[in-house]
């Protein structure tokens, strides 16, 4: 009895540890890795429904022309998606192929989390006819870790059908922050109730930026040091507070609930009527929206001064250093960029397309939201400034979670202005220290 | 002899758990705990800090604001959910007709348990065009996004832990199954009431599963994330509002990567935890009563 008992557990237990490796992804029972098989490789990325649907097709179209190289996709929103890959880099199983911000290239690069590409161009890579600064936006100390997936700007997103409602004409293009100050308040008393004209942008980085940037500052400075003065965030404080005492800009609260993606900003729920956006989410929120939404620059700076703006790429795509297969991870971002039926798929909801020849091929027969995003970019290229340096390491957490937190402890009214300025000039320097 | 080959047998069974127990659990465990002495960051390999991290506590104001969102959460919601679940089972204990139904649908919570959805559900419920601000736009109120307002954030996730009362439920219900109905005759033939019994008879009887449900409560308390994380898209906002300890830890060592400050957090939670339910022992002696001992009171 005894004796068959343990024969008989030894089989359970070796079945136990087949299971239990399946499920750690190792499959190292029964099924071979061999070369025979299509080669797995996994992408990621971040995005609304739109893009989601869109990618999947597109990865569908990618197996039928390549059917030795199986991907496994892998989607989420924008804030799950960092976490997510923090901690698959953290596990040594990444994907293969990430969808990379250019916030974050800098960090994961450094960190030896990517691999850099220069030896697959232009063998695999066909970026012949991407404009030189365009692939420049990809390389970290002269390496290219990332293929600009896109090309946008930030867009001050406005919805015209509400503006009309409230019987205010879309403003020109000539409007600096003053004017859009004025704006709002004239807004803020023709406005339904609960409805307002602005986000509450304080803690909006790009709306921060674009105006550092205005006045000659920047975010950081090129050696990864914070690239402006006290005085100059408790400035840009004042003037949201300003707004949002008025009721022109929505409420501390109503922001808050607006974080995470698209779906939750305040302009899709018909809560205010200018959002601080990008430009090629116009398709995410065109998408969601019956209204009528157009694309404006951010307000300009008082005249004379410098661009707030600049061409970025809205999203590149990198190559994991752990990929077993980069070749295979290369052919497939080659595919998204430059193959014809993929890339009309893919039209601009990631940004304009980076190459020439696929621009110019898509441009033609582009949907009337679509076409609106070409004419911005188009209408915005001459009125940029230079790119900036990607983020240094730990400068996602200063321009996301500390700002916000000095957002938001002001506009709830747990902190004087010059308390989270200083509050905020703190933990930064924590952050930034290597 | 053949006891000894029956030990075998036993420890071959015993040995995926043991397995799982060692890498899994015991060992990662103490890795963890040589790292919160030193600075890892996931990519060079870790300098030793002494007790830098733990000193660290000290200066860091968000830190501090965690333990104290953490402490008004266990306060508010183990006592809150354990006092509710004894309610409830006190009204469900009984053979009437229909009671199996209503224990099943008051136990239907529990099972969504502290999931993605339920915390989706509590977003609607107690957002800005909520719920809760239709009801009261009904009586002419204009509530806030309740949910996103520091003031309040903290106290809908606290209604949410209340709300999933079903297994101190159950618990309770068993425990007052065992009571013996002897004791309760006695009581009506000395005259006593329902509420008499109940303080008399029922309350130290059930002394021993009011002390079980708390230390399990609490634990579970301490260690929330779930409902946060989702709520605040991950960020422990508005304002640090909901910036639990385990939120707190998670963001600094899988969002920012400092692994070896997160360690340091991880051990002196695990202190806390020990430390409170080592308390609550201590205290169980003055006030829980076990049937089986004599001399208590």
């Amino acid at each position: 009895m005894g004796r068959r008992l343990s024969r008989r557990s030894l089989l359970a237990g070796a079945g136990a540890v087949c299971a239990g490796s399946a499920l750690a992804g190792a499959g190292a029972c029964g099924a071979k890795s061999g070369s025979s098989g299509p080669k797995t490789i996994g992408m990621a990325w971040w995005g609304s429904t739109e893009r989601h649907r869109r990618t999947q097709e597109a990865i569908a179209a990618f197996g039928r022309r390549h059917p030795e190289i199986k991907v496994n996709p892998e989607f989420s929103g924008w804030a799950g998606y960092w976490d997510k890959l923090a901690t698959q880099t953290a596990g040594g199983n990444p994907p293969d192929v990430i969808q990379m911000d250019y916030s974050y290239i800098v960090e994961y690069a450094r960190r030896g989390s990517l691999r850099a590409l220069d030896d697959l161009v232009p063998q695999v890579l066909h970026v012949s006819d991407f404009a030189t600064d365009v692939l420049a936006g990809g390389k970290i100390d002269n390496k290219l870790y990332g293929v600009n997936a896109g090309l946008n700007s930030w867009a001050l997103m406005m919805n015209v059908t509400l503006l009309k409602t409230a019987g205010v004409d879309p403003p020109d293009a000539s409007m600096t922050w003053t004017d859009f100050a004025a704006l709002t308040r004239r807004i803020a008393q023709r406005a339904p109730a609960g409805v307002f004209a602005s986000e509450y942008g304080v803690y909006d980085s790009n709306a921060f930026e674009c105006w550092l940037r205005q006045r000659g500052r920047s975010w950081f400075t090129a050696d990864g040091a914070l690239g402006f003065a006290p005085a100059d965030l408790a400035e840009w404080i004042a003037f949201w507070e300003d707004l949002r005492k008025a009721k022109a800009a929505a409420t501390a609260d109503l922001q808050a609930s607006a974080a995470g993606d698209v779906q939750n900003t305040l302009l899709v729920r018909r809560k205010v009527m200018f959002d601080f956006a990008s430009s090629n989410q116009l398709t995410a929120y065109a998408s969601l929206l019956k209204d009528e939404i157009a694309l404006h620059m951010y307000p300009l700076g008082p005249a004379g001064s410098k661009p707030g703006q600049y061409l970025k790429p809205s999203m590149l795509m990198s190559v994991s250093a752990k990929s077993r297969y980069p070749r295979e991870a290369a052919t497939l971002i080659d595919a998204l960029l430059t193959d014809p039926e993929i890339t009309s798929i893919l039209g601009s909801e990631r940004g304009i397309p980076p190459s020439a020849g696929v621009r110019s091929a898509l441009k033609g027969k582009a949907d009337p939201v679509e076409q609106k995003t070409y004419e911005y970019i188009d209408f915005v290229g001459p009125r940029v400034g230079p790119l900036p340096p990607p983020a240094p390491l730990g400068g996602n957490e200063v321009t996301g979670k500390h700002l916000t937190f000095a957002g938001q402890q002001v506009g709830f009214g747990k902190a004087s202005i010059d308390q989270a300025v200083s509050r905020f000039f703190e933990d930064a320097e924590r952050a930034l220290k290597k | 002899m053949r006891r000894r080959h029956e030990n075998r047998v036993a420890y071959l069974f015993l040995a995926p758990w043991l397995a799982g127990l060692l890498l899994l659990t015991a060992g990662p465990m103490l890795v963890s705990l040589y790292l919160s002495f030193t600075d890892f960051n996931l990519v060079n390999p870790p300098r030793w800090a002494g007790a830098d991290n733990y000193r660290r506590f000290a200066s860091d104001v968000h830190f501090q604001n965690a333990v104290r969102v953490t402490f008004v959460y266990v306060v508010g919601s183990v006592p809150l959910t354990v006092g509710f679940a004894l309610a409830v089972a006190v009204l469900l204990h009984g053979r009437r007709r229909g009671l199996g139904a209503y224990r099943a649908a008051y136990y239907l919570p529990s099972l969504l348990g502290g999931s993605v959805a339920v915390s989706i559900l509590w977003r609607q419920i107690f957002g800005d065009d909520g719920l809760v601000n239709r009801g009261l736009r009904l009586v002419g109120v204009v509530g806030p996004s309740w949910i996103s307002t520091p003031e309040y954030a903290i106290y809908t996730l606290i209604i949410m832990h209340v709300w999933q009362f079903g297994s101190p439920m159950l618990i309770f219900l068993a425990g007052l199954r065992q009571i013996p109905v002897e004791l309760h005759e006695a009581a009506v033939v000395d005259g006593g009431g329902p509420v008499r019994r109940f303080v008399g008879v029922t309350l130290p009887l059930l002394t021993p599963l009011i002390f079980f449900n708390l230390v399990l409560q609490m634990i579970n308390s301490f260690k929330v994330f779930t409902p946060a994380f989702i709520i605040s898209g991950g960020r422990g906002g508005p304002a640090d509002a909901t910036l639990f300890y385990t939120l707190y830890l998670y963001g600094e060592g899988f969002t920012l990567f400092r692994m070896g400050y997160a360690s340091a957090m991880a051990w002196t939670l695990l202190a806390v935890i020990a430390l409170f339910t080592a308390g609550m022992f201590v205290t169980a002696r003055y006030w829980v009563y076990y049937a089986d001992r004599d001399g208590a009171p």
